[in-house]
């Protein structure tokens, strides 16, 4: 909430804010959230990883 | 039912959790507050559990990881939503918030005690935007 919010948004209260661009947020919200992996994902052992034991 | 209360604002602070988010997290589990004078409200009326209630409440959080959080959480994928709130007064004032089940978040009121005239759903689902 923070990332979205740090340009162009003030705090009213609690998680509601006044924001001067709203399409603004939501493309920094697409950049986001695009960077996130599935939650469902695992990273892949390397070789030499211990856990592959 | 006990006759302690708890008011949900001190049991909020314990789970380190915002006050309204903790008023809908005890809906959730089926409990209703109830109005009473306690303590901390300086005797005015305020949302309180019993101390019952207060229990099953801190128990669940347990469960679910938030308190002495060595246990994974096992839930952790959700929704963030952003809300147009009251496009009609100011298109710029939005509320933005994650929810682990949207359609539970959406069927709940936004902001406490909030007239039904000033709720437009729209932005999380309608003016053909989705996040």
């Amino acid at each position: 909430m923070d990332c979205l919010t740090g340009t162009n948004c003030r705090l009213i209260m609690n998680e509601v804010f006044e924001c001067d661009d709203v399409d603004l947020l939501l493309a920094r919200a697409d950049q986001l959230f695009a960077l996130l992996p599935d939650p469902a994902a695992r990273v892949s052992l390397a070789d030499s990883s211990p856990f592959n034991t | 039912m006990s006759d302690e209360f708890i008011s949900l604002k001190q049991l909020a602070d314990e789970l380190e959790m915002d006050r309204s988010h903790a008023r809908r997290y005890v809906l959730r589990l089926g409990v209703t507050p109830h109005k009473r004078r306690t303590p901390d409200s300086q005797n005015q009326l305020t949302l309180a559990v019993d101390i019952n209630e207060a229990e099953l409440i801190r128990t669940k959080r347990r469960e679910e990881g938030f308190i002495g959080s060595t246990k994974p959480i096992a839930k952790e994928a959700g929704t963030f939503y952003v809300i147009h709130l009251i496009p009609e007064l100011d298109p710029r004032r939005l509320k933005l918030g994650f929810a682990d089940d949207l359609n539970s978040r959406l069927a709940q009121p936004v902001l406490p005690r909030q007239p039904p005239w000033s709720l437009d759903l729209g932005l999380a689902k309608g003016h053909g935007r989705e996040l």
